[in-house]
């Protein structure tokens, strides 16, 4: 027994150490917290997945993890991006401006890069040094003008109307702003801050995508404008520094070479598919197919209606729950496929898509905004096209998969195997 | 580390770092909404306004040292908030009934280590003592750490400590409650 602490203190101790259990309930609340606000557990949890699954469908929504605890890490772009990087496939060295000049002597490094197909993820590190701007009261950063091109002169970003025009001019060309063409790409841009090990230091995570990037050797970052907002506290500041940034990167080998690597059917439990693409990258496997007789039963049909419609119905709250309840069991997902994991609403793997390998090791889809994914009814709601990418990789694959397809009610079970 | 590395990524606008952050002290919220919610629903929708409010405010947290009695505090105010909706009515008919159960209880107990549940005991401390207990012995605060959080002097925090110790201890060796 401590000696400065009695009897009672130690059972208090004991007492304490002993009982650690947190319940179920709370433990689901904490994960869905910052996805609702209410405090209804069940309906707002149904509620958050109607959202999420219909900004997924329209690719709004490609960074909320609700399973697990899996935290983003390298680009913020989810498990596939993870594993190339992990595996090699990532350019990680201090990259410092070719040319800089501005009058906040701002320190500004590229410290990671990736590229492939559809990605083109740049990480920044930026030090400001002048007194004017704390780093830890900074929300966002853009480059406003922000260009970037290939030893081609082939632009596979342009911010903003005005470094299009430098660029026409400097290079003897004529691009019209947003008409994108061969050489010039039509692209997403999904970017966010990041805190730093070091003092005054912030990160910019830069992802731009697009549908089928070059395989570019040399690229050129340009930029002139860096906006940055600072926090709510200070009504949130926009300040803008200028300069003139400019930024040479060494592609790696791996990535201009990069290859895909293609799969067959070997077999498909349902006649009704087909399947268009199945090939593995270094970041994910892209797969593509047909579900002909697509269509629900009426009965179903109207359930999935409803749960649809769930926050607008004019029902009890009592009679919801039934709803909720019926839904649940009736297993059938908000969209055609149940692309994401929900185990807090019950849902077991097998309640979702994903592909398996032969070390029995599951991958579910990627949450990747700049994956190319498509998934539509056409012929009158009869057929269904889907295209999805998932996180499974070329450093994670076996030579033999299975794709396991949760299609409204159905179990779909298509077994790949590598083309030699 | 780690802990520190996730309150980071969490002011920078991770809600996966965030969210992680309050899985780890789970069992500590839990158990300090416990100290004036009787329902897990109502624990579970203090900690998630809990969490809504800290995270919309984590900017404004200097100190990342200070995370976890900065949450408490947010929590222990949620708490009271449900408390006063829900609870106040149906307590005091609760406590009514209680001080005639009183008697009863010691009347009969006579052999005390056979019985002895020491979660029944920590339930019959007030709620002002269960919290310094729990954050005494739980969450091995310091009374003036203690005081710091729930905004009371170190006195009173120290005597209200004694007396829940003293509470128990004559609980524990076939003695009253008093309130």
């Amino acid at each position: 027994m401590n000696k400065k602490h009695d009897e009672i203190d130690n059972l208090f101790f004991e007492y304490f150490e002993n009982n650690t259990d947190t319940p179920n309930i709370i433990i689901d609340g904490i994960k869905t917290a910052l996805y609702t606000e209410k405090s209804n557990y069940a309906i707002t949890s149904l509620i958050k997945k109607i959202i999420i699954t219909i900004l997924s469908i329209i690719g709004l929504c490609g960074g909320i993890a609700i399973a697990g605890d899996y935290i983003f890490k390298t680009f913020g772009l989810g498990k596939g991006i993870d594993t190339a990087a992990k595996n090699g496939y990532i350019l990680q060295q201090d990259i410092s401006a070719e040319k800089k000049v501005d009058e906040t002597d701002t320190e500004i490094t590229i410290k990671e890069f990736l590229m492939d197909d559809q990605n083109l993820s740049t990480k920044f590190s930026f030090k400001f040094n002048s007194n004017s701007l704390e780093s830890s009261n900074i929300k966002n950063i853009e480059l406003k003008d922000l260009i970037i091109t290939d030893e081609n002169n082939v632009i596979l970003y342009c911010g903003n109307e005005k470094a299009l025009n430098e660029f026409c001019q400097n290079n003897n060309v004529q691009y019209k702003f947003e008409k994108f063409n061969d050489n010039y790409f039509n692209c997403g841009l999904n970017s966010f801050l990041a805190p730093s090990s070091e003092e005054n230091i912030i990160i910019l995570n830069y992802n731009i995508y697009s549908n089928n990037y070059p395989k570019s050797k040399k690229l050129k970052y340009k930029f002139q404008e860096i906006e940055i907002t600072e926090n709510e506290e200070q009504n949130s500041n926009k300040k803008i520094l200028e300069g003139n940034w400019e930024f040479n990167i060494d592609v790696p080998e791996k990535m201009y070479n990069r290859q895909k690597i293609a799969y067959k059917v070997l077999n498909c439990s349902d006649e009704n598919v087909e399947v268009s693409t199945a090939q593995v990258s270094d970041t994910g496997f892209e797969f593509g197919c047909i579900i002909k007789n697509a269509e629900l039963p009426d009965e179903l049909k109207q359930l999935k209606e409803q749960i649809e419609n769930l926050p607008k119905l004019n029902i009890s709250e009592e009679e919801k729950e039934k709803l909720i309840s019926k839904y649940m069991n009736s297993h059938l997902p908000l969209s055609p496929i149940n692309s994401t994991y929900y185990p807090d609403l019950g849902e077991t793997i097998e309640d979702c898509t994903y592909i398996e390998n032969q070390k029995n090791q599951k991958f579910l889809l990627s949450r990747n905004p700049g994956r190319i994914q498509q998934e539509k009814f056409i012929d009158n709601g009869k057929t269904f096209i889907l295209y999805e990418t998932f996180d499974i990789t070329k450093y994670d694959i076996t030579d033999e998969v299975r794709v396991h397809l949760n299609f409204y009610y159905k179990q779909i079970n298509i077994q790949l195997k590598k083309i030699s | 580390m780690i802990f520190e590395e996730l309150i980071i990524q969490a002011k920078s606008g991770n809600k996966e770092a965030f969210t992680e952050l309050i899985l780890h002290i789970s069992n500590d919220l839990y158990k300090i909404g416990k100290t004036r919610l009787y329902e897990d629903s109502d624990i579970n929708d203090a900690i998630q306004e809990t969490m809504i409010k800290a995270y919309k405010n984590l900017k404004k947290l200097k100190e990342i040292s200070n995370f976890k009695s900065w949450i408490i505090k947010i929590l222990i105010n949620e708490c009271n908030k449900i408390y006063i909706k829900k609870y106040k009515k149906e307590k005091l008919i609760e406590k009514i009934k209680t001080a005639e159960n009183i008697n009863r209880i010691d009347n009969s107990t006579t052999s005390i280590d056979s019985k002895i549940n020491f979660e029944l005991l920590i339930d019959k401390l007030n709620h002002e003592e269960k919290l310094i207990v729990i954050l005494y012995y739980n969450n091995k605060y310091s009374c003036s750490e203690i005081a710091e959080i729930l905004n009371m002097n170190i006195n009173t925090v120290k005597s209200r400590l004694k007396r829940a110790k003293e509470k128990v201890k004559k609980y524990y060796n076939g003695g009253v409650f008093y309130e």
